[in-house]
């Protein structure tokens, strides 16, 4: 059910949060993509958990330890579409992040997480998502 | 500034480069380097920004908050250490000493 995914991202945000990446890696499919916008530190597309993970620990190293806040989380059947408050701090270098980020979280029938698509404007999100901005 | 031989290099008469104005130079070695006058104090970063290479100097100055911001994706540095504020650049650009003798501006480059 659609509902149980938007509970599923919450909890992926709320993993995340704690410093659990392997709960969201459990919740998503070997050959998953992540793909990070242009206008991004790291843009492309990551493909299945080690791309992920490779990912992730390049935003690690850049910025320190990310935190989320939710803003919106929507159903949009298939997708999910979160707008989220996103900051950070690298106490190595300084450097504080504090800004939004739309993700599209696309499930299998299996509710695993077979994609996710990071933007910075929300109406191109939840155009991708198949909604209306 | 990395370690090395290093040279002084003219960049402009002082009145040439009034608060909020930004002075372009070539070093000798090829390097594009903007020289900025943020109220009075002088800062100099090399004019390529982290995250792509874009034409850092180029983009918009702001002498009160004594930033420049890259043309290309938006990056926000500190003159004052050449440090990214904003995404998508997360690492400094290299920045450069510059004084003011007998009116000039002069820049320490390698």
């Amino acid at each position: 059910m659609a509902t149980d995914r938007v509970n599923l991202v919450r909890e992926g945000f709320e993993a995340w949060n704690s410093e659990d990446p392997h709960w969201i890696l459990e919740h998503m499919t070997p050959d998953v993509e992540w793909i990070a916008p242009e206008r991004d530190p790291f843009p492309g597309t990551y493909t299945g958990y080690e791309g992920v993970q490779e990912f992730w620990s390049r935003w690690r190293n850049a910025v320190g330890q990310l935190r989320f806040a939710p803003e919106e989380v929507i159903d949009a059947g298939e997708h999910v579409v979160v707008i989220a408050h996103r900051w950070a701090r690298n106490s190595v270098t300084g450097l504080q992040i504090s800004d939004k980020v739309a993700q599209v979280f696309s499930f299998d029938d299996q509710d695993k997480c077979v994609r996710v698509q990071e933007f910075h404007d929300r109406g191109t999100a939840l155009k991708v998502a198949g909604l209306s901005s | 500034m990395t370690e090395g031989t290093k040279q002084q290099m003219d960049v402009c008469a002082a009145s040439e480069l009034p608060s909020g104005e930004m002075r372009l130079v070539d070093a000798p070695d090829g390097t594009k380097i903007g020289v900025f006058n943020c109220d009075g104090t002088l800062y100099a970063l090399e004019d390529r920004c982290s995250h792509d290479d874009g034409p850092l100097a180029e983009g918009p100055f702001d002498a009160d908050a004594c930033t420049v911001e890259c043309p290309r994706h938006g990056s926000l540095f500190d003159l004052t250490s050449g440090r990214p504020k904003t995404l998508p650049a997360y690492q400094p650009v290299p920045t450069y000493p510059v004084t003011i003798e007998d009116d000039i501006v002069k820049l320490e480059v390698a």
